[in-house]
């Protein structure tokens, strides 16, 4: 292997791992206060996807023609409040719901959420796929020693390295994040000592939603949408979680990255076996360390 | 009145009283409404299978959303016996799906069944959707997403079905599919009202403690994955003939989401739960599939509606006081 090939597969491991962090964490942020895997998550991913790609072929394009900065910053925007819109709407009443129920009860609702996302992604915009690249291709490409690597994967790497010292600042430095870990660590004394737990829920919903829709926005340029895409994306952020280990800071940085290095040699070397190879690396990871690489600490 | 209804949900009086009724409701709707009748032999294939997967999820407390692995073995198994075998025989077709899902449940049973709640949940649905991209990928062998055409079987070894009209193939394979059903119903009677069956719920209910009596915990709940596996598959072989064809989409992610549908809609803490969800499923999809194509949304709010409403299905509808038992026992331990 060339020594640009090696830096393509190791930008391309980021760029994938920057996607699944995005969804994994908020996976965490949900899990830390409501104690709830949430298997509809994935599909506010596939939400922002599908509003970007909206945006952009209905509005953006049409309006600002093809301004770098509307391309870019608008779909994200719009990604981000749909999201939390819907995600207010419709996943925080059944997780309210299903708060305290048990696993099997909130396994089996979630489960219901998502094949009623899924169809309603293909009511409102069918089951042909998506795309909208015009940002991809807006950016153009750099050198990469002998190669082209195109500039929005480093942007979408740099963009998600931001958001994720954000995250760290906020859940680690701020006074929400103290409440968000204090009542992630026990819910009750918490509550006891005049924490608002109801609106702590809330803010940890929003946040974990505007970053599964920030990701699904930033994924659409290099891709397209198609129903599908939401439980290829569950089950790869499953599996980040399961490696990582539920409910903390480090285990959705560690799971995306480890999940996303399998995932992308996999795609290289044996694409038939990309899951394969996923199961194998999360069992192993469950046999050898069940709560995973980075978990058990808690946010 | 009470003890009669919970006798209700685990007996094989009802069990008869069923079979009988859907062996006599087959004519009477084929005679009020032709063409409806045939949803009665989806009904009880596919209760062959809720059966199966219920041993798993209400019996041993294993919710696996990928059995549909195991419904593709058993469907594939038809197609590619007949594609390369050009075996028509469907009992023999029927034994090598066993066999081959004995074979596989084996393999992933020994590693995903020593984990439990969401970790069992995503590894068995991470090995089901590799079973579906292969039958998309290795197209050459399986045909892709065009799937493979299913001849008339032969079936009890010498009766060719090939020759006959539409509506009398239909007619009989029904009563061949009832007698697997009962078949296949009555086992599962023994089998979880055995000293086995006894055992699984003891691990449902408190694993720890099952431990303690010194009882393997693992073999047995391997046990209940193989057996639910054998039972999805030959529901999976049974269904492969009666759909003519076999596609990817049988092995798909949704066909295990209906096998959870099936279980909580039916009730899944009784032995008849699954059953009845199985047969008011079918029904249900046929009437919404003729309205609208967007059937996996009302599924969806269905399921969620399920839970909330009667979490121990319409069998506890009639059984109250075991309402708070199933409460009890949502509570899984992760």
């Amino acid at each position: 292997m060339s020594l640009s090939l090696a830096a393509l597969y190791a930008l391309d491991t980021l760029f994938y791992a920057s996607l699944i962090f995005l969804i994994v964490s908020g996976l965490n942020i949900i899990y830390g206060v409501l104690r709830i895997v949430n298997l509809a998550h994935a599909t506010l991913f596939a939400l922002g996807a599908y509003t970007a790609a909206w945006i952009t072929s209905t509005y953006i394009v049409k309006v600002f023609g093809d301004s770098l900065i509307a391309l870019i910053a608008l779909p994200l925007l719009t990604a981000a409040i749909v999201t939390v819109i819907a995600s207010l709407a419709l996943v925080m009443p059944i997780l309210a719901y299903a708060h305290g129920k048990g696993d099997a009860f909130q396994l089996i609702v979630t489960f219901g959420l998502l094949l009623v996302f899924e169809e309603l992604f293909q009511i409102i915009w069918g089951r042909a796929p998506l795309a909208a690249n015009q940002a991809y291709f807006a950016l153009g490409f750099m050198d990469l020693i002998d190669r082209k690597y195109p500039v929005y994967k480093i942007m979408v790497i740099t963009f998600t390295g931001f958001l994720a010292v954000i995250l760290w600042y906020m859940i680690y430095r701020s006074r929400f994040g103290l409440v968000f870990r204090a009542v992630a660590m026990d819910p009750e004394m918490s509550s006891a000592l005049g924490v608002n737990i109801g609106r702590v829920v809330v803010m940890a919903i929003i946040l974990a939603s505007v970053l599964a829709g920030l990701g699904g926005a930033l994924y659409l340029p290099v891709a397209s949408i198609a129903p599908g895409v939401s439980l290829e994306f569950l089950i790869i952020a499953f599996v980040g979680l399961v490696i990582g280990g539920l409910g903390s800071f480090a285990g959705s940085l560690i799971g995306a990255f480890v999940v996303s290095f399998f995932r992308t040699f996999s795609i290289i070397f044996i694409p038939e076996l990309e899951l394969v190879v996923l199961f194998a690396v999360a069992a192993l990871v469950l046999l050898v360390k069940p709560e995973g690489i980075g978990g058990g600490k808690g946010w | 009145m009470v003890a009669a209804s919970r006798e209700l949900g685990n007996s094989l009086r009802a069990l008869i009283a069923l079979s009988i009724l859907i062996a006599v409701l087959y004519p009477i709707i084929g005679w009020l409404r032709p063409g409806f009748e045939v949803i009665l032999t989806y009904g009880v294939i596919l209760a062959i299978a809720a059966l199966g997967f219920n041993l798993l999820f209400g019996y041993t407390g294993l919710l696996s959303f990928g059995h549909a692995a195991f419904f593709g073995v058993g469907a594939y198994t038809i197609g590619l016996t007949l594609k390369y075998l050009n075996l028509r025989a469907l009992e023999a077709q029927i034994f090598i799906a066993v066999v081959a899902a004995l074979l596989f449940s084996a393999l992933t049973g020994f590693i995903v069944v020593r984990y439990r709640g969401i970790f069992f949940a995503i590894l068995i649905l991470v090995i089901a959707q590799t079973l579906w991209g292969f039958y998309v990928k290795f197209y050459h062998i399986t045909g892709g997403t065009d799937g493979i055409r299913i001849l008339r079987p032969v079936i009890l070894g010498f009766y060719d079905t090939r020759g006959l009209g539409y509506d009398d193939f239909n007619m009989i394979y029904h009563y061949y599919a009832l007698a697997w059903f009962i078949l296949m119903a009555y086992l599962m009677w023994r089998i979880i009202n055995s000293p086995f069956g006894y055992t699984l719920k003891m691990i449902r209910d408190a694993e720890d403690r099952a431990q303690t009596l010194g009882i393997d915990t693992f073999k047995f709940k391997l046990a209940a994955f193989i057996i639910s596996a054998l039972y999805v598959a030959v529901s999976g072989a049974l269904y492969a003939p009666l759909n003519r064809i076999v596609t990817p989409d049988l092995a798909y992610w949704t066909v295990s989401g209906k096998m959870v549908f099936m279980s909580i809609l039916g009730g899944f803490t009784y032995y008849m739960g699954p059953i009845v969800g199985a047969l008011i499923y079918v029904y249900f999809e046929t009437v919404a599939q003729a309205i609208t194509v967007h059937w996996f949304l009302i599924m969806g709010v269905l399921i969620i509606a399920t839970m909330v409403l009667t979490p121990t299905g319409l069998m506890g509808l009639v059984d109250r006081p075991s309402f708070k038992k199933t409460l009890s026992l949502l509570k899984l331990p992760i």
